[in-house]
């Protein structure tokens, strides 16, 4: 239900490779589950970078570090940012 | 100079070191409750700064000032003043991690609209200058119109400026002024809602309205909907989000928005970050320690070491024993000043046996919570959860559940209060609720009486695994097996909801403060103590005195005081008269046979026969019913009771051998043997599985803030151990 078909050059979130760095673009899913991912600080326009790649991830978000698992209701699209490692 | 009394409040996110904050302003002066019917902790200090005395509100740290859930709700009526218990606020201090302003301004621009007197402190000043942060902070002040401070509370750096920016900032007033962040669209919905809600005659405020919209089926909606005349609020409500969702204007999604773009306008020009991903220390720490291999062998590692300081048996010499000398120095001393009858029995066999038994915990949880103190103050406890959060969704549970249930291996009682860690409520109640039955150390001495006692030391692959060693591991390894489908059927049927996000924030690694570690461990074991003094007490003085009365006394008064003399009389000759000593012997066996007659005629004695066929189904008979009932107040005072019943005396322990010969030489009327191997086992189920512990009942009663979740949990447990011993019993005497 949440994979519905994000524009050209989007990828989830928890795609990205060790390392990588991305720009939020959109999020998906139930709507208050949204909110609370957002209130954390991953909103559309945060960076974030990949630091740890098995699930709960880590990512750096502005500068911060967070853990999470999403558990399927929400969806982060993110879009990668050039001049990082891909 | 005029004196004023005035009270504060602190809120601000998580890991903004607003308890090294409030430390650095209250001392040690503070007091951790709850708020009523929530499971907030409220923590109170005051502190004295020469104007009048000044009361702190340590608000828990939240990321958002929404009104979702009861939780949450407490934090907006603290600083409304809208909560009965306290006083109104007269200063809201909003702490904000320095080196992280821009994230930490999103609570800000909440907290703006309460139209309250406003300050903004950013605390961890001392790491701007290493995290490429810089920040104008009078420019910051200027553009949010409220005064800004700096500290650095952990090394007690600019306490003195805060505190004297608080009075000035009241001197002034400065109200914060909301910002307007939201489109006209929805403040015209605001205004049409709160102009609706005053014409049915009720007042409420702007900030209140913002969130009835925002937060759809939150706890302040079911609160107002709820109000008499308020009925069709829902719909009306319903329409408005339509409306602003036509309009571009999606609730929820809009505050993030509105706010965010607020932040950004005032971080401009005025917060610079070196933007460059800096590969800080933590992340190289990190590395290490959430490696998927290495991360889980070191967290393995430092968990033995835990759980070694915390059970290691130092003998003589740990604080366990020297509290239990001291309990049995004060019955001494009892037994020479009151003369033998209810009183002494009252004194000794309630009281100092009853809350002794639970004080000698003590020692126990104040190790274990100054160490998980420590690893929680340097920013480990986060990781914690982060590594094990795999197993634990595994359990229907998430990460941050793992410390409470692996302490309640140890003692429920401070693994259901390390749950404070839990900000899910469900999660958080599921977790309080299966953690008593994880096998902790109260359970041991029952398994070891009833292990060496029943079961055969047959030996396997040349002696190294015993079949005692694998039932003692079978016991513990139930009580967790258990818990998984339990945990299941509570979230599915008792706290129904939907799944949410795990989303963790890690903080930096950073030394710990021994200011926080020794105030949060002193905060534990004082309201544990609190506990024993009372609830505890009173349950142990009613089990006793239904194992008392109504029988007649006066033949063990007087044996006992016959007893008392002949003792004293071998010691004064001080030669040992074996006449002497036999005569000793043959009556202390008739006193304890005396002590076993009273306790079958006792309440607890009649109650237990009442009970008998329930007791018989599971294969016991009315002694081990008795000791199981006694047994209230705390699982192993079974084997005391299980002591007075067979005439021994209350002062037996788990390897005492006339209480295992008394055990297998009991006999049913018809002369079967009562316990054999399905009987011994089927006792252990029952103690593996039921919930027979007042402290606790006693915790989950002071952290859920009502009794019904004790009830549930006595009930559930008693429940399903007495089922799991009627399998046992049933299963195993057709087997054998």
């Amino acid at each position: 239900m949440l994979l519905k078909s994000p524009a050209v050059g989007l990828i989830p979130l928890s795609d990205l490779k060790l390392n990588q760095s991305a720009r939020v673009v959109e999020l998906d899913g139930d709507e208050s589950c949204r909110h609370r991912v957002e209130e954390m600080g991953i909103r559309t326009g945060a960076t974030i970078q990949m630091l740890r790649r098995d699930a709960p991830h880590i990512i750096s978000v502005d500068g911060r570090r967070v853990s999470f698992r999403f558990n399927d209701c929400v969806q982060v699209w993110v879009k990668l940012l050039d001049g990082y490692r891909a | 100079m005029t004196h004023r009394d005035i009270t504060i409040a602190l809120i601000g996110n998580p890991n903004t070191g607003k308890s090294s904050l409030f430390n650095a302003l209250c001392g040690m002066n503070a007091r951790v409750g709850n708020f009523p019917g929530v499971t907030v902790e409220k923590k109170v200090g005051k502190y004295d700064d020469g104007q009048g005395e000044v009361t702190v509100i340590d608000l828990p740290g939240t990321y958002s000032l929404s009104a979702r859930s009861a939780d949450e709700m407490v934090s907006v009526d603290v600083l409304l003043g809208e909560s009965k218990e306290l006083s109104p606020i007269d200063c809201i201090v909003v702490v904000l991690d320095a080196t992280h302003v821009e994230r930490n301004l999103y609570l800000y621009s909440q907290v703006n609209e309460l139209e309250r007197p406003v300050m903004v402190v950013l605390n961890m000043w001392d790491r701007v200058a290493t995290s490429g942060v810089s920040i104008d902070v009078a420019a910051l002040s200027a553009k949010l119109g409220v005064p800004v401070v700096t500290t650095s509370a952990n090394k007690r750096v600019g306490t003195s400026e805060l505190k004297e920016a608080i009075r000035s900032c009241l001197a002034n007033a400065t109200v914060s002024k909301p910002a307007v962040l939201f489109p006209e669209v929805f403040k015209n919905e605001v205004r049409e809602l709160s102009d609706w809600i005053q014409s049915r005659g009720r007042s409420i405020r702007t900030y209140a309205v913002e969130r009835l919209l925002l937060d759809s089926g939150g706890l302040g909606e079911k609160r107002w909907a709820s109000t008499p005349g308020m009925g069709d609020l829902r719909s009306k409500l319903q329409a408005a989000r339509k409306r602003l969702a036509e309009n571009d204007c999606r609730v929820p999604a809009i505050e993030t928005r509105v706010r965010y773009a607020w932040v950004q306008s005032i971080a401009e020009g005025v917060i610079l970050r070196d933007q460059n991903h800096r590969v800080t220390s933590s992340d190289r720490i990190d590395r290490v320690l959430t490696h998927r291999w290495w991360g889980m062998t070191i967290f393995a590692c430092l968990m033995f070491v835990v759980f070694q300081l915390v059970f290691i048996d130092m003998g003589d010499y740990s604080a366990s024993s020297l509290i239990e000398n001291g309990l049995s120095w004060m019955a001494s001393i009892v037994e020479s000043l009151i003369p033998p009858g209810a009183f002494r029995s009252l004194v000794n066999d309630g009281v100092i046996a009853g809350v002794g038994g639970v004080l000698v915990f003590i020692p126990q949880i104040a190790i274990f919570f100054v160490l998980i103190a420590v690893l929680e103050d340097c920013g480990y406890m986060a990781r914690v959860a982060l590594l094990m959060d795999k197993w634990m969704t595994r359990l229907g549970l998430n990460g941050k559940a793992f410390l409470p249930l692996m302490t309640s291996f140890g003692c429920a009682v401070p693994g259901i209060m390390a749950t404070r860690t839990i900000e899910n409520r469900r999660d958080r109640m599921v977790t309080i609720l299966v953690a008593p039955l994880m096998s902790c150390s109260a359970r041991l001495p029952v398994y070891t009486l009833m292990i060496t006692t029943f079961i055969p030391g047959t030996a396997y692959l040349g002696g190294w695994v015993t079949l005692h060693g694998l039932l003692f591991l079978s016991m513990y390894a139930l009580g967790a097996v258990v818990a998984i489908p339990i945990a299941w059927l509570l979230k599915c049927f008792v706290f129904p909801g939907q799944v949410t996000p795990f989303v963790l924030e890690l903080p930096e690694y950073s030394w710990p403060s021994w200011r926080v570690v020794v105030h949060r461990v002193w905060e534990q074991v004082r309201s544990f103590i609190a506990r024993a003094g009372t609830l505890i007490l009173c349950t142990s003085i009613l089990v006793w005195a239904a194992g008392y009365f109504p029988g007649d006394h006066k033949n063990e008064i007087a044996m006992t005081l016959d007893l008392a003399a002949k003792e004293q009389a071998t010691e004064s000759d001080g030669v040992s008269n074996a006449e002497n000593e036999s005569a000793i012997d043959v009556l202390q066996g008739k006193l304890n046979e005396t002590k076993g007659e009273l306790i079958e005629v006792s309440y607890l004695g009649q109650f237990g026969k009442v009970l008998e066929p329930a007791f018989h189904a599971v294969g016991w008979d009315w002694k081990i019913g008795v000791g199981v009932i006694a047994s209230f107040p705390a699982r192993e005072v079974i084997i005391a009771t299980l002591g007075t019943i067979y005439s021994l005396g209350g002062d037996v322990n788990e390897e005492s051998g006339t209480l295992k010969s008394q055990l297998q030489a009991s006999r049913w009327p018809d002369g079967r043997p009562v316990f054999n191997t399905v009987t011994a086992i089927s006792l252990m189920v029952f103690f593996a599985l039921c919930a027979q512990c007042a402290a606790t009942l006693m915790t989950i009663r002071h952290e859920t803030q009502t009794w019904r979740w004790p009830i549930f949990t006595f009930v559930y447990m008693t429940g399903l151990a007495y089922f799991a011993a009627w399998l046992v019993f049933v299963v195993g005497s057709r087997w054998s």
